[in-house]
């Protein structure tokens, strides 16, 4: 209960610094996606289930900013979560350098799908061009934000 | 066969998911005027107050940008500006030679001034233009403000003007009204004077001097500057005389050089005709003339003057 109202402030939080933030920390054009960096790390750490509760209510109050494709955030982010779930008994899930690579390679497919939901652009086209350094931006942010994450939210290296 | 097979339908996971993903469908299928408001509503609600010192955080710094972009873009038009007015004296200089060109029947070479020699305290001036333009050392150099000086140096390309305020300089003048001659130059290196005027001679503050042309170096009628006090001593027999010069030197870009044509016929040494309304002070000048004449052996005594004058006195 408690690490659940914990995850929701956290969403709070994220969805905030990334609507408001994100013109600050911009760098070469490419922005960090700082939902790729919390959506793994709970799929890996709790599951695909609250993963992908993260992913829809992060991806709903991401899509507040954008009320006319509200809808498409959460089902991205709603998926991402579902992905990172899935895949959390197959690699080393307590792993920093994997939690850093979930971060990566969700940051390289969910951000080029959702805003091509949104805009209607190409998908290839969208990967090769903001997809690769978004991803890598994600990743160094998350090389950051991952370790404090970790010990916050599991202090004991505990699983659910 | 099952459409989707019961174990798949057990996993809670999937069955989350599709919830919803049918949530989502349901949000993007929605009207957009209640996805606006929605949208709208939860943005005030739960994220305007956070916004709101980011936004005024975010205004502060955007106007340190364009204060710093304004500065910038200041400096710049101060530049900018500084450049055109030094473009619009340059053409004004460059205008008024082309004037001087047409009231004279000088040939004139232009040049521009490059250099000015440091070491000297009225320096020297260098000149763009040399031997191969035609140049030759003593050529005068002129502005329309007046005389800058003469040519002492030449070389291929370039040559130097030893302007009037040369220590070493000597220019024969005259005074425009009462036709005095004199001796333009420096004192002290720092003040112009009109030397050689001797005392109780007509010449007073505000007279025009100009240069002679009897010292055959310079043509007639350049201006050297207008006189601003004029001084006795009384164990001198000649004025200390200062006078403000025409030229400001350092103000200078361009000169032009005269390279020939016709000078100018020397000036009559007789004070023009003054008007009938001032008898009064033509009957004074006329008593002060024949000293004058006396005391200046270069002039020449014209006795039919001194005679009318001697004539005019018992009247």
């Amino acid at each position: 209960m408690r690490r659940g109202i914990i995850l929701v402030l956290l969403v709070w939080l994220l969805v905030f610094l990334q609507s408001s933030l994100a013109g600050f920390i911009t760098v070469g054009g490419f922005a960090p996606d700082l939902f790729c960096i919390l959506i793994p790390l709970v799929g890996l750490r709790m599951g695909g289930m609250g993963a992908m509760r993260v992913g829809f209510l992060a991806g709903l109050l991401a899509d507040c900013y954008h009320p006319a494709t509200m809808g498409i955030y959460a089902l991205c982010y709603t998926v991402a979560g579902f992905a990172a779930g899935a895949v959390r008994d197959r690699i080393y899930r307590d792993r920093l350098a994997s939690q850093i690579a979930a971060s990566a390679v969700l940051a390289l497919l969910a951000v080029p799908l959702a805003v091509t939901l949104r805009s209607g652009g190409g998908y290839v086209a969208l990967l090769v061009r903001h997809g690769f350094g978004s991803a890598v931006y994600t990743a160094a942010v998350a090389a950051l934000a991952l370790p404090p994450l970790n010990r916050w939210l599991f202090p004991a290296g505990e699983h659910t | 066969m099952p459409l989707i097979s019961d174990r798949l339908l057990k996993r809670q996971d999937i069955a989350q998911l599709a919830a919803l993903l049918l949530v989502c469908v349901v949000l993007l299928l929605l009207p957009a005027g209640l996805k606006q408001g929605a949208g709208d509503g939860v943005v005030r609600v739960f994220f305007a107050p956070l916004e709101l010192p980011l936004y005024q955080f975010r205004s502060l710094l955007d106007s340190w940008r364009q204060n710093a972009d304004l500065r910038q873009r200041l400096a710049d038009a101060q530049l900018e500006s500084i450049r055109l007015r030094r473009a619009q004296a340059e053409n004004h200089q460059l205008r008024s030679l082309l004037g001087l060109r047409g009231q004279q029947a000088w040939t004139l070479s232009t040049a521009q001034i490059t250099g000015r020699e440091p070491a000297l305290l009225t320096p020297d001036l260098i000149i763009d233009k040399g031997a191969a333009a035609g140049l030759a050392r003593g050529m005068v150099a002129v502005v329309p403000q007046g005389l800058v000086g003469k040519i002492t140096e030449v070389n291929e390309s370039s040559s130097t003007v030893q302007t009037v305020f040369d220590p070493q300089s000597r220019v024969s003048a005259i005074d425009t009204r009462s036709r005095l001659l004199g001796v333009f130059r420096t004192s002290k290196g720092t003040q112009c004077i009109l030397d050689r005027v001797p005392i109780r001679t007509d010449i007073k503050p505000g007279d025009t001097i100009v240069t002679s042309g009897y010292g055959q170096l310079f043509p007639y009628g350049l201006l050297l500057g207008v006189v601003d006090r004029v001084e006795t001593n009384a164990r001198s027999l000649i004025y200390q005389i200062a006078v403000r010069p025409a030229l400001d030197v350092n103000a200078l870009d361009y000169v032009a050089v005269v390279t020939g044509g016709a000078m100018p016929a020397l000036p009559s040494l007789q004070p023009p005709a003054l008007p009938d309304s001032s008898g009064g002070s033509r009957r004074r000048a006329a008593r002060r003339a024949p000293s004058l004449k006396l005391m200046l052996p270069q002039i020449r005594i014209e006795l039919p003057d001194t005679v009318q004058l001697k004539q005019e006195r018992p009247q």
